[in-house]
């Protein structure tokens, strides 16, 4: 129980420190690459206003051997929180759709 | 009669040699992240070399080593880089799997590539080899051919050399494979290519259009859904795509 709340507590330690930083966190760092086909960009674009004191990125991958189509999500909010609670909503529903559209 | 049982000796000393097969074995890996991060899988390639016709494929073995965990769907074929090849004919044929796993045969020219070769030289298994690049569908890639195996072929889509490829990778090291083991084999199932170029397959623009067709489809599908439940939050969402080949 103790090692329970012992990592609750660094997890949220962690977690503040993150979103104290306010700076952009993604899940997977990318190289600067050559983009080989296409880039497409679809939903809103995001312009941080003042108030915005957090961003978060997700990312999936879909993967078919030589091609590969990369999804990324991109959040602003005042909180960490609320910026990865939308993040995780947006890829989800984003790689759902295209588990719908596979099958 | 005796010129007859010659004929047909030497017939079918003709026939046993068209059916012997070699099979060089290759290990090597691949990035499907291309060098935007790194997501290696090891791989066993394996090239069957029978007269002028040659079946390259790759299936992978081992560890997968990815810095990117979770979120992904895993669309790959069993095999990868499967390519058919016919001298005789100046023919090459190659797999695509599409997003529901159904495979599709394209032509491609036959070793377009402009190779230099330099004098730099190495051995490999044993066997000497000299160095060659060459740019190829917007990568640049370099071979290790070896001028005693006097065939023109190698790993994938690559050869055209005075001897066989015996290692290859292209300049970011995403993809490599380097000659392990030959052997004899029974021999390989040419039908099914053959019957694809005896009926016609389309080329290298067809799979360029079928290729952005699914990225199309991924596009329109993730571009109807509705994008953040946060009122305070503003979202951006992108979608890009890569390929191995630059098809544009």
């Amino acid at each position: 129980m103790k090692k329970l709340i012992l990592s609750a507590a660094m997890m949220f330690a962690a977690f503040m420190t993150q979103a104290a930083v306010g700076k952009q966190i993604e899940e997977v760092k990318f190289k600067s690459g050559e983009e080989k086909v296409s880039t497409v960009v679809w939903g809103d674009e995001v312009s941080p206003g003042k108030e915005a004191l957090c961003t978060i990125t997700m990312k999936g991958r879909i993967d078919l051997g030589p091609i590969e189509a990369e999804v990324s999500c991109t959040t602003s909010a005042t909180t960490c929180e609320a910026a990865t609670v939308s993040a995780i909503s947006c890829l989800s529903a984003a790689m759902r759709t295209v588990r719908t559209v596979i099958l | 009669m005796k010129m007859y049982i010659l004929i047909c000796c030497v017939a079918m000393l003709g026939i046993a040699q068209a059916q012997t097969t070699t099979m060089f074995v290759y290990e090597g890996k691949f990035n499907s992240s291309f060098g935007r991060s790194e997501n290696f899988r090891q791989f066993k390639g394996t090239l069957m070399i029978s007269g002028d016709r040659s079946l390259f494929t790759m299936k992978e073995t081992g560890a997968h080593l990815a810095s990117v965990q979770g979120n992904n769907i895993d669309l790959r074929p069993d095999s990868m880089f499967t390519v058919f090849k016919d001298v005789e004919s100046n023919s090459l044929l190659f797999e695509f799997s599409d997003l529901n796993q159904r495979t599709h045969l394209f032509a491609d020219t036959l070793f377009p590539m402009d190779w230099k070769t330099s004098e730099e030289q190495r051995s490999i298994g044993g066997i000497p080899c000299r160095k060659a690049v060459t740019q190829f569908k917007g990568r640049g890639y370099t071979a290790w051919y070896a001028p005693t195996i006097t065939i023109p072929d190698g790993p994938w889509k690559l050869g055209g050399l005075p001897g066989l490829i015996l290692e290859a990778y292209d300049d970011e090291d995403n993809w490599h494979m380097t000659f392990v083991s030959k052997q004899e084999v029974q021999g390989f199932d040419q039908d099914h290519f053959l019957a694809a170029m005896k009926k016609g397959t389309e080329g290298f623009p067809a799979f360029a259009a079928q290729v952005k067709k699914i990225f199309s489809r991924l596009q329109s599908s993730l571009g109807a859904q509705s994008s953040a439940n946060c009122v305070d939050c503003q979202t951006k969402s992108v979608i890009k795509f890569h390929s191995w080949e630059k098809i544009d």
